[in-house]
């Protein structure tokens, strides 16, 4: 690894949001193509960081700050990713919200971040999506993985309604669902017909890999 | 008595209590850009809270397996129902810190500053408990002035085999609409940073101090409250 990818990949890890702008434009300008700093430095320190946060040793503020500072490094090389990703390097789309009635976005948002960083393409729809805001995005950005989180017992019937009319649409098949949230479980996710299931940010980012796969 | 209200209360959330209730269990110890998101999030906090609550009590008696007659109406408490066994009166109440913090956390999290969100939530969340704990310090004072003791604060949805949907019930003997909250169709109290709760009263009790429910707790006595608050 070249010292600057390894010091973006270590900014990222201890949250320098200081200093990761300046390493980036570093890393450019020494003609390191960007998918690399990508791979190499931002989704490499993420997977670190997730490590961490499993384990105990990182708290979620941590983990937020980190995947601030991968954020603002994102910024800097997105337009020269454009220009240079093959199709291999772009994961997949996702779309992911709470649903209606549920407003408890912190779960929804590290998992957001996780998957950024693990180099999907994200499309965040926000808190208290009914149904139709779920699917209409999936359509719009040809999502192949739709994720919706739910806190409460009283909000979680919402994922099945969403569910429900990615079928009358005629969706059901062609994207991956995947649920979670304290109240779900992976007996729920398969009783409204969820194909995936994860107790956790870092756990998301697995089963979704594992979805793709299929 | 019929239905306290106020919207005089304060609010105090330390910043130690914040980091505590995320795992930083020495300030010492945080790095100086983590104390200064949380320090940040505690001065908007503060400029967002309206905290309010209307209270009122009510007698209690048994109603068959399970359920609790609280003044007019039946609670479906499950086996939390023996908590109240020794209560003569339950106060009823409902806390609020209005709805601009959230508004402004689900702002901040829409223009990707997720770090500053999630610490003002969760200084929402501390500044809720600690107009709940204002309140606590009302109903031992009224207990005390009439022999009473006082039982565990009681929530549905928090409490194990309580469930949320008797939330509707417990509201409808308060006007909450005079804090500005009322219950949605998936029964949770809006705005979200509110809380009902039900505090037993009577002789039978020992304890002069209310005590949070953590023993019957959905959260099993893992949650950050509790951290918040010094504990393991």
């Amino acid at each position: 690894m070249a010292d600057i990818i390894k010091e973006i990949h270590d900014a990222v890890v201890a949250y320098r949001k200081d200093a990761i702008v300046e390493k980036v434009e570093k890393a450019i300008n020494e003609g390191i193509e960007a998918r690399r700093i990508l791979h190499d430095g931002f989704i490499a320190a993420m997977d670190v960081v997730g490590e961490k946060y499993s384990q105990g040793d990182m708290f979620i503020p941590e983990m937020l700050a980190a995947a601030q500072s991968m954020k603002l490094g994102l910024e800097k090389i997105k337009p020269l990713l454009q220009g240079e990703v093959a199709a291999e390097d772009s994961k997949g789309v996702v779309v992911i919200g709470t649903v209606k009635d549920d407003i408890h976005d912190i779960g929804k948002n590290l998992v957001a971040m996780m998957l950024e960083g693990a180099g999907f393409e994200v499309h965040d729809i926000g808190i208290d999506n009914p149904p139709e805001n779920f699917v209409a995005k999936v359509k719009e950005v040809n999502a192949r993985v739709l994720g919706m989180s739910a806190l409460l017992t009283t909000t979680m019937p919402n994922m099945k309604e969403a569910i429900d009319v990615l079928k009358d649409e005629g969706l059901y098949d062609k994207v991956h669902v995947i649920v979670g949230g304290a109240p779900v479980s992976q007996q729920y996710a398969d009783e409204i017909g969820a194909g995936g299931y994860a107790a956790d940010a870092v756990a998301a980012v697995e089963a979704v890999k594992n979805l793709l796969k299929n | 008595m019929r239905n306290i209200f106020s919207k005089r209360l304060s609010v105090e959330v330390f910043l130690d209590n914040l980091l505590c209730s995320q795992g930083f269990k020495e300030r010492a110890q945080v790095r100086p850009e983590i104390t200064e998101q949380a320090a940040r999030a505690l001065d908007l906090a503060l400029q967002f809270v309206e905290p309010a609550f209307v209270l009122d009590r009510f007698p209690v008696g048994p109603a068959g397996e399970n359920k609790v007659k609280v003044g007019k109406i039946e609670l479906n408490m499950g086996d939390n129902a023996c908590l109240l066994e020794k209560a003569e009166e339950a106060v009823i109440y409902v806390t609020t810190i209005g709805g601009k913090l959230e508004k402004a956390v689900n702002e901040l999290s829409r223009r990707g500053n997720w770090e500053l969100g999630y610490w003002l939530d969760c200084a929402g969340v501390l500044a809720l408990n600690a107009v709940d704990r204002e309140v606590w310090t009302l109903v031992e004072s009224m207990a005390e002035q009439e022999g009473y003791g006082v039982g565990m604060s009681l929530s549905p949805g928090s409490l194990k085999g309580w469930p949320v949907e008797e939330q509707r019930g417990l509201c409808s003997l308060l006007d909450t609409n005079r804090v500005g909250v009322s219950v949605n169709a998936s029964y949770l109290l809006v705005p979200y940073k509110s809380a009902s709760n039900l505090i037993g009263m009577g002789p039978g009790y020992n304890s002069a101090r209310v005590l949070p429910a953590c023993d019957y707790c959905v959260s099993e006595g893992n949650c950050w409250m509790k951290h918040a608050q010094g504990g393991a």
